[in-house]
């Protein structure tokens, strides 16, 4: 039997591809650099001329996305409306929140977030089915994006970027299970570690929190900034959705529903920060 | 004639991808999109051979592990066997029926989404859970399925102008 044999070369080719595809899974799993150079590449060309064709055929694609989730499309429609008319009166009241709190934090000299440089992405659809943890912008580094950059909606905090190439930049979303993010409950002072607990659930906090700490349903939560943590200060996350008392550890556990829905992502905005200083141009 | 079995591999390779890229997402039922690499990666092991559909599926799934965020070799992996096994269904010569074409996609879809989730798993993507599975698996095929004659008529085209092109498989 030899390799002219048809057979045996087609269990040999087998072979051989096999091992290429995990010699390749091997050398991405070891942040293999040319292969992330090779990507680069890759999208540069297909990511441009894909999203041209998306966009000259949205009309049809609407067309579809309207007759297949017609129902879905007006309760987002009632929802926006909701929201857009809440947004309006919020507008007045956060200007004027955010003047009185400029004003505080000059007096005890603490550097306000809100004036922190930032940069709107725009979340690029990922193809295929299976979505992840993350998502991805059209922010790189020619942007001056940086991993550890934390990342918020006009809701609050959703994740921080993790991984930067040129012109695009993944973003890892709060709901991972093992992101975590330093909290504090407002108007307690209760500081703890929170962690995700997949798509769709709240955050957990399940350590680091004595039973007296006077945390109650509804308290909203924001970044403790503590020092070294991935994020600034008093970014808003969400508010507590439940708390439950330990009483063997007397300790308490409590979930936080996330302000912004990480579901239904389009517009991120990136701030310009790291725990290690700003960014070099 | 190399010139132009690599045009059009290209060609059809590049058209399918920015329809999956730029359309796709868009053009889902019930919240499914179709799996077009994979269904023209089992089309070409249909119209090409055993060996032609493994070496198109691995370097094909290899370009379109570059859009996932699934690790880089792991749809490449995926497609080099499902083109190496539809590549068999040639040897029957029963590629030449719509309804073979047909089914084998529709069959080869679920098993290739199957062993991805799978293998993602094995190697920590537990993200894979999150999704609609069963969903998935019913809805893809089906919609692969659909488009199988196409898929299989371009494969035919692509491979016709391979020089090595004898007309048998492998």
């Amino acid at each position: 039997m030899s390799l002219l044999d048809p057979d045996r070369r087609r269990r040999t080719t087998l072979i051989l591809l096999v091992l290429t595809s995990i010699t390749i899974l091997s050398l991405d799993y070891q942040g293999f650099k040319p292969l992330e150079a090779v990507q680069g590449v890759v999208r540069g060309f297909v990511d441009p001329i894909a999203s041209s064709v998306g966009s000259v055929a949205s009309p049809f694609t609407n067309g579809w996305t309207s007759i297949t989730e017609y129902d879905d499309v007006l309760d987002e429609n009632e929802r926006l409306r909701s929201e857009l008319a809440a947004a309006r009166s919020g507008i007045i009241k956060e200007a004027a929140a955010e003047e009185s709190l400029r004003a505080l934090l000059d007096e005890v000299d603490i550097d306000y977030i809100g004036g922190a440089e930032s940069i709107v992405g725009q979340v690029i659809d990922r193809p295929g089915n299976f979505q992840n943890y993350s998502i991805e912008i059209n922010r790189g580094a020619s942007d001056g994006l940086r991993a550890g950059m934390p990342v918020v909606s006009n809701d609050g905090l959703v994740g921080r970027v993790t991984d930067v190439q040129q012109d695009f930049s993944e973003v890892r979303l709060l709901h991972q299970p093992d992101f975590r993010v330093g909290i504090r409950v407002v108007g307690t002072g209760a500081v703890a570690l929170a962690s995700g607990d997949g798509i769709g659930n709240d955050l957990i906090v399940k350590q680091g929190l004595d039973q007296e700490s006077g945390i109650e349903e509804g308290a909203f939560v924001v970044t403790s900034g503590i020092e070294g943590s991935s994020y600034p200060p008093d970014v808003v996350i969400g508010t507590v959705s439940s708390v439950e008392v330990n009483t063997n550890l007397l300790q308490q556990t409590i979930s936080i529903e996330l302000l912004a829905d990480l579901d239904d992502l389009r517009f991120v905005t990136v701030l310009l920060w790291t725990v290690d200083g700003p960014p070099t141009p | 004639m190399k010139g132009l079995f690599i045009g059009r591999v290209f060609i059809v390779g590049f058209v399918v991808l920015v329809i999956h890229i730029g359309l796709a997402p868009d053009l889902r039922i019930v919240g499914v999109a179709a799996e077009l690499p994979l269904g023209l990666t089992i089309a070409s092991g249909l119209a090409g051979g055993v060996e032609r559909g493994a070496v198109h599926g691995l370097i094909y799934g290899l370009i379109v592990d570059m859009f996932l965020f699934t690790p880089v070799g792991l749809s490449a992996l995926v497609f080099a066997v499902i083109g190496w096994l539809s590549g068999h269904v040639y040897l029957d010569r029963l590629e030449e029926s719509p309804l073979v074409s047909t089914v084998t996609i529709a069959l080869g879809t679920a098993a290739s989404i199957g062993v991805f989730i799978a293998l993602g798993l094995m190697l920590g993507e537990s993200s894979l859970l999150e999704a609609p599975i069963g969903t998935i698996l019913l809805v893809a095929p089906m919609i692969n399925a659909a488009l199988a004659v196409p898929l299989v008529a371009a494969a035919h085209w692509m491979w016709t102008a391979d020089p090595l092109h004898q007309g048998t498989y492998g």
